[in-house]
């Protein structure tokens, strides 16, 4: 598998949303919820992140209630998900020799 | 009243309009419709509201139409929308409102900036190219020296029609180079993380300055070439004429005046900022069916200097002969003179210059008409 490039914030945190399935503002609310208030996320950042995903299929469409679409997590999402996971908790890692600088 | 119409700034200015509806809704205006330079707008409270501008581009030869579900995720973060203009989408936070940005990242922005910046940058070549190919088209059939010629007249007979065409051409060229810097300009600065200034306080003197001298300029040109079209007039052919153009009588044919194929024997006067022209026709019935016919061109130039340039051009654009024909020939009383064939003549003296078509060619007498015409400007 080639090397995934490091995902933005806001991609890292909509996949996070969507491990439940959700619309829209409900995925702002999960993610200001899931980053302690930190992240307020524009509706022109999730809109078009939603569309780049859904073109990658890293998320699915499971539904439509009126004009809002709900979206979930696809296999493809979840393991780019890990994947970056993994990537930031290396980084964190190898970045814990700054405590020791600090102390 | 309770509805107003304003010019908006231009469609890649988007910080300047935001901040152009939020001042108008603290007015007590509130934005109702966006056209192509106006935006309309009804009496309300005043308020101070936030406008944003959404550009989405669709994809080829779709309507831009912003997707429901896009205008349903807005509306949940607390943003009304509130009318689009072409890939322009406008909303509205009110008063008080903690309706987020629409982007976090500038970057992510500029992306939507893409499709705008490049019409902006090259959405001239598709007309340019239309005009180049009808150019092309009309070179080869007429060739560039016809053309050029046709110009040189038309320049003389009605200066304005050219100032406007002028300067409506540099007011088109100068909007275009400035919206495809200010957009090319925006895009970067928002690539570079820089987020777009919803409240820029620039004045734009200098744009204000240029676009309104422009704009000055062509209501000057169109009032002239109005003014000139009033004052030039169209009028049945007098027995006699003290005005610098020859009549058949002139010239020794004589009868009834007549018209020929459905046109009268008229002459048409215009005033010019160059010259004063007379365009004249005159048609004499005769028993045979072909009585004589005579037409001219006449211009009394503001500059002399112009009379060679505008002979030449004269010899260019006649009807009946090519330039090639034309043949110099001595005529006291006259500057010069070419003739061409046996029906077409163009004469100088100062700052007169005159093309005559005389028919039929049989009775086509060059020396007579430069006598007559020499006698006529002398007189006048």
């Amino acid at each position: 598998m080639a090397e995934q490039h490091p995902m933005t914030e806001a991609m890292y945190y909509i996949l996070l949303a969507l491990l439940k399935p959700g619309h829209g503002y409900g995925m702002m609310q999960r993610i200001r919820e899931l980053s302690g208030g930190r992240l307020e996320m524009g509706p022109g950042t999730l809109y078009g992140v939603l569309s780049r995903m859904n073109r990658e299929g890293w998320i699915v469409l499971t539904g439509e209630e009126g004009r809002r679409k709900t979206y979930a997590i696809t296999e493809a999402g979840k393991n780019a998900l890990l994947a970056e996971y993994g990537r930031i908790k290396r980084l964190a890692e190898d970045g814990k020799i700054l405590e020791e600088v600090g102390k | 009243m309770n509805r107003k119409y304003k010019f908006h700034p231009g469609m890649y200015e988007l910080g300047e309009n935001e901040k152009f509806y939020s001042d108008m809704e603290a007015r007590g205006w509130r934005l109702k419709k966006r056209g192509g330079s106006l935006s309309r707008f009804e009496r309300a409270e005043p308020s101070r509201a936030r406008y944003r501008i959404e550009v989405y581009s669709p994809p080829f030869l779709e309507h831009s139409v912003l997707p429901e579900e896009k205008i349903a995720v807005f509306a949940d973060c607390g943003w009304e929308y509130v009318t689009d203009c072409g890939n322009l989408h406008i909303f509205r936070a009110p008063e008080g409102s903690s309706a987020p940005e629409f982007y976090d990242d500038p970057a992510q922005q500029a992306e939507t900036l893409k499709k705008l910046k490049r019409d902006a940058v090259w959405g001239w070549v598709p007309t340019v190219a239309v005009w180049a190919v009808w150019l092309f088209i009309y070179l080869t059939l007429n060739g560039a020296g016809k053309f050029a010629a046709q110009f040189q007249t038309s320049l003389v007979e009605l200066p304005p029609l050219f100032l406007l065409a002028g300067v409506l051409l540099l007011q088109a060229l100068y909007l275009r180079v400035r919206s495809a810097w200010i957009i090319t300009r925006t895009y970067r600065r928002m690539k570079k993380g820089i987020p777009l200034d919803h409240s820029p306080s620039r004045r734009r003197r200098v744009h204000r300055a240029v676009s309104g001298s422009l704009r000055a300029m062509a209501i000057l040109c169109g009032a002239l070439l109005v003014l000139q079209l009033i004052v030039t007039r169209s009028t049945d052919l007098p027995e006699e004429t003290a005005d610098p153009y020859l009549l058949l009588a002139d010239l020794g044919a004589a009868g009834e005046r007549t018209s020929f194929i459905g046109r009268d024997s008229s002459v048409t006067y215009s005033p010019g900022l160059l010259a004063d022209y007379w365009d004249m026709r005159e048609y004499l019935d005769d028993p045979s069916g072909m009585g004589p016919a005579l037409y001219q061109d006449v211009y009394r130039l503001r500059c002399p200097a112009m009379a060679d340039w505008l002979a030449e051009a004269l010899m260019n654009t006649a009807s009946l002969s090519r330039q090639e024909n034309f043949q110099p020939m001595e005529a006291p009383g006259l500057d010069a003179v070419w003739v061409s064939h046996r029906h077409d003549l163009v004469a100088v003296k100062g700052n007169m210059v005159a093309r005559v078509t005389y028919l039929p060619s049989d009775n086509f007498d060059p020396q007579l008409i430069c006598a007559a015409l020499a006698e006529c400007w002398t007189a006048g």
